[in-house]
């Protein structure tokens, strides 16, 4: 009896183990997901609201239901409004200092976060338009690799939990 | 011909210079790197009156302008290229996509209503400036309110109880903004106890000088019955009024083109006073860059008061009845 129980929590933590594993792997896409939303959001209050930008990186992420992509916009969006000398990828790269570890973002979308820091808002509306898209075709890009990765990724955590697991069992035994 | 005699109104001393700094600590140094701050408080506690202008160039020096007097500061603090594109972003709260039609004028108005004049590149579209890129020059023209300051100017535009149309003829730096300012808020609020009473201002301010609008709302002291239309031609602005608003006054800044004058005559015609200003230093001046269409126009004015910044901003130099210069013009 004691046996069956400690089998089925062997068991039960190494797939609890490859769930969680794979969740992570698919928190990337999921927030490269949300940071797209946000972008493509951000270009309707720019393009047709003229916002300025504090407020636009505050409103952009209404509604968003991903938290830590909503953070990343409120601090840019206080941090602007906050402080008169601060630029744009000034707050970008600190907001990545102090915020990066809660991503699961790779080099890329920071790359693509900075390229934006350094050129929102320095431009007029059609620019501002173009750089925007640009970004958010980069991110689509990025997210697509992801997707695949986590599928991929994920599908293998899950199994190498299982078979962890089992080993467990068998070594066990 | 009346003509008044020379005066000054007060010049910006003790508690108006006091209030000058403050506007320079709350309005533009958070914006300026802090040393460069620090530099313009060390210089500016050295004088009594108060920095009218702060020019900004790269590679050069920083300049503040005291009434008619620049002085330079020390080559120690040089103004950086890179600074200057900074301080342009946050002047414009990082969202220069916000203030096209104003780069297409070289000059953006920031809260409390201080314009910012730029130079640089132009980008040019189908013959048109659409924005400027590359700035190396800025200039920030510290607005401030001196109440009084059309103390003098008053008593020839409030005659037998009304508001006599009025036009202000003055050469850059001699304060025809300021006393302009002060003469709307008199106007508006009214003075009771003189048994004045306040009049509906329509304010045509094409450039958020007068009235220091920022968004939209009025940061200046323009009085309480003042209207004001903001950023947009004064010409289109003052029809606007005429129809919309129903001023016993419309009030604007540096007439210039020929819009302006059929807008003046429109809204004479009307029945609204028109108080303007326009660039000049004596009545030849105006005219000659005046056509046939804008003589007659200047007839429309009952009072023409030509301002001098000599032997300081704001005097008044001579003010002129309608009929005698009507025919002096015709």
């Amino acid at each position: 009896m004691i046996m069956s129980i400690g089998v089925v929590l062997i068991l039960s933590a190494g797939i609890g183990m490859g769930v969680f594993r794979a969740r992570e792997l698919w928190a990337r896409p999921r927030e490269t997901r949300a940071l797209i939303q946000a972008l493509s959001a951000l270009e309707t209050h720019i393009v047709y609201g003229e916002t300025p930008l504090a407020d636009g990186f505050r409103e952009c992420v209404n509604g968003c239901g991903e938290d830590t992509v909503t953070k990343m916009f409120l601090y840019l969006s206080e941090r602007l409004k906050g402080d008169r000398r601060c630029s744009v990828s000034n707050a970008v790269d600190e907001m990545r200092r102090k915020m990066g570890s809660d991503f699961s973002f790779g080099q890329a979308e920071w790359n693509v976060l900075t390229f934006l820091g350094e050129q929102l808002g320095k431009t007029d509306c059609h620019e501002a338009e173009k750089q925007l898209r640009l970004s958010v075709e980069q991110l689509k890009q990025i997210e697509a690799v992801a997707i695949t990765d986590a599928e991929k990724k994920g599908k293998m955590a899950i199994y190498i939990g299982i078979c962890s697991a089992l080993m467990m069992i068998l070594v066990c035994v | 011909m009346h003509i008044g005699t020379g005066c000054a109104y007060n010049e910006v001393k003790g508690g108006m210079k006091m209030k000058a700094d403050m506007i320079l600590e709350n309005d533009i140094f958070p914006f300026l790197p802090e040393k460069w701050g620090q530099v313009i408080r060390e210089e500016d506690a050295r004088r009594e009156d108060a920095i009218s202008e702060v020019r900004l160039r790269a590679g050069e020096p920083i300049r503040l302008r005291y009434g008619l007097h620049e002085v330079a500061l020390s080559r120690d603090v040089m103004v950086l290229a890179r600074e200057i594109d900074r301080i342009v972003s946050s002047f414009c709260q990082h969202s220069r996509y916000a203030m096209e039609s104003e780069f297409q004028n070289g000059y953006i108005t920031i809260r409390g209503g201080h314009r910012v004049g730029m130079a640089g590149q132009a980008v040019v579209v189908d013959g048109k400036v659409k924005m400027l890129k590359h700035i190396h020059s800025l200039v920030i023209r510290i607005a401030r309110e001196v109440v009084g300051s059309a103390d003098r100017v008053l008593p020839y535009v409030w005659k037998h109880g009304r508001v006599q149309s009025t036009l202000i003829v003055a050469p850059p730096y001699s304060g025809k903004t300021t006393i302009l300012r002060d003469l709307i808020r008199q106007l508006s609020d009214g003075d009771e106890r003189n048994g004045r009473c306040g009049v509906i201002v329509g304010l045509a301010d094409e450039r958020s000088e007068i009235a220091g609008a920022y968004q939209g709302i009025p940061r200046l002291h323009i009085g309480s019955r003042t209207d004001v239309i903001d950023g947009a031609l004064k010409s289109s602005a003052m029809m606007m009024l005429i129809r919309a608003m129903s001023p016993d006054v419309i009030a604007t800044d540096e007439l210039g083109r020929r819009e302006d004058m059929v807008a003046v005559e429109e809204a004479v015609h009307a029945g609204i006073a028109v108080i303007a200003t326009i660039h000049g230093r004596y009545r030849e001046d105006v005219l000659a860059r005046m056509n046939k269409t804008m003589r007659e126009v200047f007839t429309l004015f009952s009072c023409i008061i030509f301002l001098d910044n000599q032997p300081t901003m704001g005097t008044i130099r001579a003010v002129m009845r309608c009929d005698d210069v009507s025919e002096e013009i015709l």
